[in-house]
């Protein structure tokens, strides 16, 4: 029964690690399509405006990556797109993140595709070959000896004070130099760029998608992009005009069978039976709040207690003790002007008079304070009609013995 | 906040990899306790045969300390002291660079509570794969109740304390650390790897 118990509880913390590849992941057979999977709209409308530009905005934990990397899957069944997905914190410091670096990303990946077919015997004109050689001097910079200038000593141009409000000319040049080698490609690019939902400058990030979506869409790159859930409640919200379509990616519903089912059946691919039985899923998919990494880590939580506790199998109790802790951490991360407001939303269920009281419609994002609890996953975003917001359920029975004054 | 021993907490640890846990302790304990679980882990992989311990010294920046984590083996344990200074700058790097993180690796972070408030607020993407891990020191965690562990063990698995000590007589006991601790709780330590 026991035999090398161990390895069993591994083995099932292993398939539910969060941090794992996602690529792997959903290789392996784990990925299950959500409700209204938006990786479908995506690359459906991809397939037919290959050159059409998309915001994948969302919460924290919610899916995105996977859903970036469905839709990478299904456009490369598509026999003229080459799809490439980008993580951007991992090619370039966020930190310096600045216009152009988007661009750059992208016509450095169009120039390895250009190499590629070059290898497969693909000629290509002199003028494309210098333009992928301009590409690589201003992606990744070059050295400039002074004394190599023809004319040191001519008269040279100073600017004025005014600047009009035009692309940055390296930027209009990268853009210019990814058209001409994008021409040359026997497959269209799109590129799904990842990451950026972490820059917490949303006023940089919106000029960077200012100037880049667009000079993008001029060198005829389709394009799909991760972006933070709070730029639509910013003032930089405006920058969303420069994509064809937003998408909102959050929370499935855990107030639906509907929801349950596919979270269940998350869990399920990662996990049997004999080990996970049906009614500690469905208890952890309800505390998950519809948050895809929230259910993995509660999993893995209850696992914990269970192998801790020498059950061979994940009971109802291993689940109560995972979401009792997981509530606690993320409470951690408030003030007492969080939990102030926290206690507003918290549904209770009578109030004077008799009537319920339904909090999720009653919350909108309309503060700093009201932002930071979506960040910190406090609050949960549903998309739909209208958009709801929720309490996480794993605070709702702790948010009572707060204080917060 | 949930309290622990350092033993179980690196227990833990290992049958998770890629987890990282957040140990939070006065700002004047950091130092002492980073050296404490610096010695549980590095009892652990040497046990299991594994890789090493990597404590990264205060005062490394945050982009320094993201390169250096991007270079460790995925069999690793990183132990990252975060003192009151380094909060904000660390925070935000941990949370750009979490792609360049070996996915396996496991890490904790020794901080205050100040520094569990910077990582939520700063750190969010990173903070949300930390999950329910964040925990506090036990005093008590080396004094058992060994009544209760035993009534727990027996609950757990569904055996009474005679059929362990059946089984393990007999050589059919799986080779599991709980029944170790177990027969240890019954003063059956020499029927241990029988």
């Amino acid at each position: 029964m026991t035999t090398d118990r161990r390895t069993r509880f591994r083995d099932y913390m292993r398939r539910l690690d969060p941090t794992g590849d996602p690529v792997q992941a959903v290789a392996s057979g784990f990925y299950v399509a959500p409700p209204n999977a938006v990786s479908q709209r995506i690359a459906t409308r991809i397939e037919l405006e290959p050159a059409s530009s998309h915001l994948l905005v969302g919460g924290i934990g919610s899916g995105k990556t996977t859903e970036l990397i469905a839709i990478e899957r299904k456009l490369a069944e598509v026999e003229d797109l080459f799809p490439v997905r980008v993580d951007v914190p991992s090619r370039h410091r966020l930190e310096k993140l600045k216009p152009g670096v988007l661009v750059a990303l992208a016509a450095t990946e169009a120039c390895a595709e250009l190499k590629r077919a070059q290898a497969r015997g693909f000629k290509v004109d002199k003028p494309v070959e210098q333009a992928v050689i301009h590409i690589s001097t201003i992606t990744k910079g070059y050295w400039w000896d002074p004394s190599d200038d023809e004319h040191p000593d001519e008269e040279h141009w100073v600017k004025g004070m005014l600047e009009a409000p035009e692309p940055s000319e390296d930027v209009r040049m990268l853009s210019d130099l990814l058209s001409e080698v994008n021409a040359a490609l026997q497959r269209h690019p799109v590129i799904l760029f990842d990451g950026l939902d972490r820059v917490a400058d949303l006023s940089l990030l919106a000029s960077v998608f200012a100037e880049d979506v667009p000079a993008l869409g001029r060198a005829g790159v389709g394009l799909v992009i991760v972006g933070p859930q709070s730029l639509r409640f910013s003032p930089h919200r405006f920058v969303e005009k420069a994509f064809e379509t937003v998408h909102l990616h959050g929370a499935v519903g855990v107030d639906a069978n509907e929801g349950i089912e596919f979270l269940m059946a998350v869990l399920r691919a990662r996990a049997d039976d004999d080990v996970l039985p049906d009614k500690s899923s469905s208890s952890l998919a309800r505390w998950s709040g519809g948050l895809l990494r929230d259910l993995v880590a509660l999993g893995r939580a209850a696992g914990a207690e269970a192998y801790a506790g020498g059950a061979d199998t994940i009971q109802p109790d291993h689940v109560d003790t995972a979401r009792d802790r997981f509530g606690r951490d993320l409470l951690l991360g408030c003030t007492k002007e969080m939990v102030a407001r926290i206690k507003e939303l918290v549904p209770k269920k009578h109030v004077p008079g008799g009537g319920r009281r339904d909090t999720a419609s009653a919350f909108t994002v309309a503060t700093e304070l009201d932002q930071h609890l979506l960040v910190e996953r406090l609050i949960i975003e549903v998309p739909g009609t209208p958009v709801r917001y929720v309490p996480h359920p794993t605070i709702v029975p702790l948010v009572a013995g707060l204080g917060s004054s | 906040m949930n309290p622990i021993g350092l033993a179980e907490l690196a227990d833990r640890a290992f049958l998770e990899p890629g987890g990282w846990s957040v140990v939070m302790v006065d700002e004047s304990e950091i130092v002492a306790t980073t050296e404490d679980l610096r010695k549980e882990f590095a009892f652990l992989l040497e046990d299991e045969g594994l890789g090493s311990v990597s404590v990264f010294s205060e005062g490394k920046s945050g982009p320094a300390l993201v390169d250096e984590l991007a270079g460790l083996g995925p069999d690793n344990v990183a132990l990252l002291p975060l003192p009151a200074n380094l909060h904000e700058s660390v925070s935000r790097s941990l949370d750009y660079g979490r792609g360049r993180i070996p996915g396996s690796l496991r890490g904790a972070i020794i901080t205050s509570d100040a520094g569990v408030l910077a990582l939520a607020a700063e750190a969010p993407n990173f903070w949300s794969w930390i999950g329910p891990r964040v925990w506090t020191l036990d005093p008590r965690a080396g004094q058992l109740d060994t009544e209760a562990r035993l009534a727990s063990l027996q609950e757990g698995t569904g055996l009474s304390n005679v059929e362990v000590i059946e089984r393990a007589e007999a050589g059919t006991l799986a080779a599991d650390p709980i029944f170790s601790e177990w027969l240890v709780l019954l003063g059956k330590g020499d029927l241990l790897g029988r």
